[in-house]
C-alpha cells in the first residue's frame, strides 16, 4: 500500500517535471534558456519516474538497473548540455534581446581594445599589466594563451625588469610552474627595494600555494626595510589570522601599530586592538 | 489507483512528446533542434520505464539503459558536428 503511495507520487510529480520541461523549450525565447529549462527539468523528471516505477516492482534487479539509468543520467545530461551550448555559441547562435552580459564577449572587446592601446604606446606599463590579466582570463578560443602574456612580460622585462620580472612570476604562478615563478617574484621584490606591489604579489602567490610561514617571512624582511608601512603589517596580521599560524608574530604586529599611537588612524587602532585579542585568546589555546 | 495515475502519466507525457516535436519542427537553429531530440529521447525513455510498469515486465528496463547511453552518444557527436561544421 505505501509503496503505491510513493509510486503514484513519483511518478505523477516526474511526470508533470518533463510536461514542464516540454513546455519551457516551446515557450521560452532563446536557445540558451531552453537549454538551462530542459535539462534540469528533465533530468530530476526521469530520475523519478524511474524511482517510482522501481519502488512498484520492490526488485534487487529492477533498482539496479534503475540506479545504473539514474547515474548515467547525472552524469551525460550535463555533459552534453554544456557540449551543445558551447558548440552553439561558437556558432553564433543568437542570444535573446535582453540578455544584459555576454562575458567571454566583454573580456574579449577588453583585450582588443587593450592590445591596441598597448600597441600604440609600449611605455605606459599598467596597460601592458593589465593585457595581461586579461589574456590569462581569455579561453584559448578567444585568444588568449599563456605564451602570449609570458611574451609580453618579457617585453616588459627588457624595459623595466622589476616590473617585469613580477609580471613574469605572476605568469608562471598561473601556468603552475611554482619554482620559476618564485625566483622571478622574488627577484622583483629584491630589486625594487622591496615595493609594496612585489611584495603582495609574492605574498598573494605563497598564501595561494599554502605556504602562511614563507609568506610572514617575505612580509618580516619588508617590514624591516619600510617600517613605517602600515600595510605590509595588516598584511601579516591578517595572513597569521587566517591560517593560524605565528601568533607571536601576529600579537607583534599588533603592538607595533599600537605603539604607533596617534600616528595612524583610530580605524586602524581599533582593528589591531581586535585582533590583538583573538591573537591573545588562541595563544592561550582558547578556540575562537 | 496505480493504473489511474499511471494512464494520466503517460498522456502527460504524449502531451510532452508533443511540444517536442512543435520545437524540432520550428527550431530555427541546428542546435534546437539536437536539445529537442535530447530531450524526446529522455520522454522516450520515460515512457518505456512505464509501459514496463503498465505490463509488468522488467525486461524493458533494459531497453531504457541502453537508449540512454545512446541519447549521450548521440548529443555529443552533434555537438561535435556542429563544432566543426562549416556555413
Amino acid at each position: 500500500m505505501i509503496n503505491d503511495i510513493i509510486t503514484t507520487f513519483l511518478v505523477s510529480v516526474g511526470s508533470i517535471f518533463m510536461l514542464i520541461a516540454a513546455i519551457g523549450i516551446l515557450r521560452l525565447p532563446d536557445f540558451y534558456l531552453r537549454m538551462s529549462a530542459i535539462t534540469k527539468a528533465s533530468t530530476l523528471g526521469l530520475g523519478m519516474v524511474l524511482l517510482g516505477v522501481s519502488i512498484h516492482f520492490d526488485q534487487f534487479g529492477v533498482f539496479v538497473k534503475a540506479f545504473i539509468i539514474i547515474t548515467f543520467l547525472l552524469l551525460t545530461n550535463p555533459v552534453g548540455a554544456h557540449a551543445i551550448a558551447r558548440a552553439a555559441y561558437k556558432q553564433g547562435v543568437k542570444f535573446w534581446g535582453e540578455t544584459i552580459v555576454d562575458e567571454l564577449e566583454l573580456l574579449s572587446k577588453k583585450a582588443e581594445n587593450l592590445e591596441k592601446e598597448w600597441q600604440s604606446n609600449r611605455s605606459n606599463f599598467a596597460v601592458g599589466e593589465e593585457l595581461i590579466y586579461t589574456l590569462m582570463q581569455l579561453p584559448a578560443s578567444h585568444g588568449g594563451s599563456f605564451r602570449k602574456s609570458l611574451d609580453l612580460a618579457k617585453q616588459i622585462q627588457l624595459v623595466n625588469t622589476p616590473v617585469g620580472n613580477r609580471l613574469l612570476g605572476i605568469v608562471y604562478s598561473k601556468m603552475g610552474h611554482f619554482n620559476e615563478a618564485e625566483r622571478y617574484l622574488k627577484l622583483a621584490s629584491t630589486e625594487c627595494n622591496f615595493n609594496q606591489k612585489a611584495i603582495f604579489s609574492l605574498v598573494d602567490f605563497y598564501t595561494e600555494n599554502n605556504l602562511p610561514n614563507r609568506a610572514l617571512n617575505v612580509l618580516e624582511d619588508a617590514m624591516q626595510v619600510h617600517p613605517q608601512n602600515i600595510e605590509f603589517v595588516f598584511k601579516a596580521i591578517y595572513i597569521a589570522f587566517d591560517f593560524g599560524v605565528s601568533h607571536k608574530l601576529g600579537l607583534a604586529c599588533c603592538d607595533k601599530i599600537i605603539a604607533m599611537g596617534t600616528d595612524v588612524s583610530a580605524d586602524y587602532l581599533l582593528k589591531a586592538a581586535r585582533y590583538k585579542r583573538i591573537f591573545v585568546e588562541r595563544s592561550i589555546g582558547k578556540n575562537y | 489507483m496505480v493504473n489511474n495515475v499511471l494512464i494520466v502519466a503517460i498522456i502527460i507525457i504524449g502531451i510532452s512528446m508533443l511540444l517536442v516535436v512543435v520545437r524540432f519542427v520550428k527550431g530555427p537553429s541546428l542546435p534546437d533542434r539536437v536539445t529537442a531530440f535530447d530531450l524526446f529521447t529522455t520522454l522516450v525513455i520515460a515512457s518505456i520505464t512505464l509501459f514496463s510498469l503498465i505490463w509488468e515486465n522488467t525486461s524493458f528496463l533494459d531497453v531504457a539503459v541502453v537508449l540512454s547511453l545512446i541519447a549521450f552518444l548521440g548529443a555529443m557527436s552533434f555537438a561535435y558536428y556542429i563544432l566543426k561544421r562549416k556555413e
